[in-house]
């Protein structure tokens, strides 16, 4: 049985998880909020479809109208979708991803300022911590970044990472690898590309690995889940 | 290890992460597969790419495109890997 929220879940110091549980579905999405000082940083904005719940949630645990910051970490509908009716409730904020996600992000009809995190140095700067976003181009996007929190060492991931379970738990499980394998298979390009961008965190302190889709990795078992990505047979292999 | 009984145990692994233990150890048991306390087959004499296939099917109605799609690839990945006709259901 999947588990079920009513409510925000804090995991470090200004950072919360967000989802909802509501949806009978392997195909689940998180979002996450970076609160810091009078700044709130909504991190994959969700679905259309689910935004009302999101957006109790979310109020359950921040004021709303302190959100500034959009960050999507691609474009897709499943994170983008609900930027217009989050612009609805607090007007247009700043919306920050790659250029070539935010090339894209515009045909949602936003109003928001759209900030390319790649020509803004890669970071972001709130009252209490350092935001620094990480290029990791083709997994699966073009513009794809992950997040990390300097201050929590939280490393916000997008889809990498991400898993498929109707047996759904906040905190990954025994079986959550497989579970990741089960859609990263599908969904992350070929094992080259995978390889080249996992050098780049492989060195980073990470306390957890955040994922859009699927369970979160605790820090006692990121090094596992990126030696089991790296392994990970996906992409173009499945049609050799 | 017959290269099918590699297959069910790619497909039981999937389906612990996909579905839980709880609701894949009943499935398998309703087509006549028992699974030991730490996920093992008891019974696997006679495993081969028709009781895969069977496995599959049985999966199909409760996990439906997405979980039929994810469990197929390991299966053909094995098949392919031990040159061993893939069964049909993963055609």
């Amino acid at each position: 049985m999947a588990e079920k929220y009513d409510s925000a879940v804090k995991l470090a110091d200004g950072n919360y998880w967000v989802g909802y549980t509501e949806a009978e579905s392997a195909f689940r999405t998180n979002a996450y909020i970076i609160e810091s000082g009078d700044e709130v940083a909504l991190i994959d904005a969700g679905s259309i479809v689910y935004f009302d719940s999101m957006f109790k949630q979310i109020s359950k645990v921040v004021d709303v109208k302190k959100i500034k910051y959009f960050i999507q970490h691609h474009q897709d509908p499943d994170l983008c979708s609900s930027l217009p009716e989050w612009e609805k409730k607090i007007g247009p904020q700043k919306i920050l991803a790659h250029t070539k996600s935010n090339i894209l992000i515009y045909h949602y009809g936003v109003k928001s300022e759209l900030v390319n995190v790649d020509l803004e140095g890669w970071e972001l700067e709130m009252p209490d911590r350092k935001i620094k976003f990480i290029f990791m181009p083709y997994m699966h996007s073009p513009g794809e970044i992950m997040t990390y929190d300097t201050k929590t060492k939280v490393l916000f991931s997008g889809d990498i990472f991400g898993g498929l379970s109707f047996d759904w738990a906040l905190y990954a499980n025994e079986d959550y690898f497989e579970a990741m394998d089960a859609f990263m298979e599908h969904y992350m390009p070929s094992k080259e590309i995978v390889n080249a961008n996992l050098k780049k965190i492989e060195n980073l302190e990470i306390s957890m690995i955040c994922p859009q889709h699927g369970s979160i990795i605790p820090g006692d078992r990121v090094k596992e889940a990126i030696e089991n990505m790296k392994n990970l047979d996906c992409g173009s292999y499945l049609y050799e | 290890m017959n290269p099918y009984e590699e297959m069910l145990k790619a497909i039981i692994r999937r389906e612990f992460a996909l579905l839980g233990r709880n609701q894949t150890r009943e499935i398998l048991k309703s087509i006549g597969i028992e699974l030991d306390e730490k996920g093992n087959i008891v019974n696997s004499d006679g495993i081969d790419g028709r009781k895969v296939d069977e496995v599959l099917e049985a999966f199909k109605k409760h996990v439906g495109f997405v979980g039929l799609l994810v469990v197929k690839l390991p299966v053909r990945r094995i098949a392919i890997q031990n040159n061993v006709p893939v069964p049909s259901s993963v055609m």
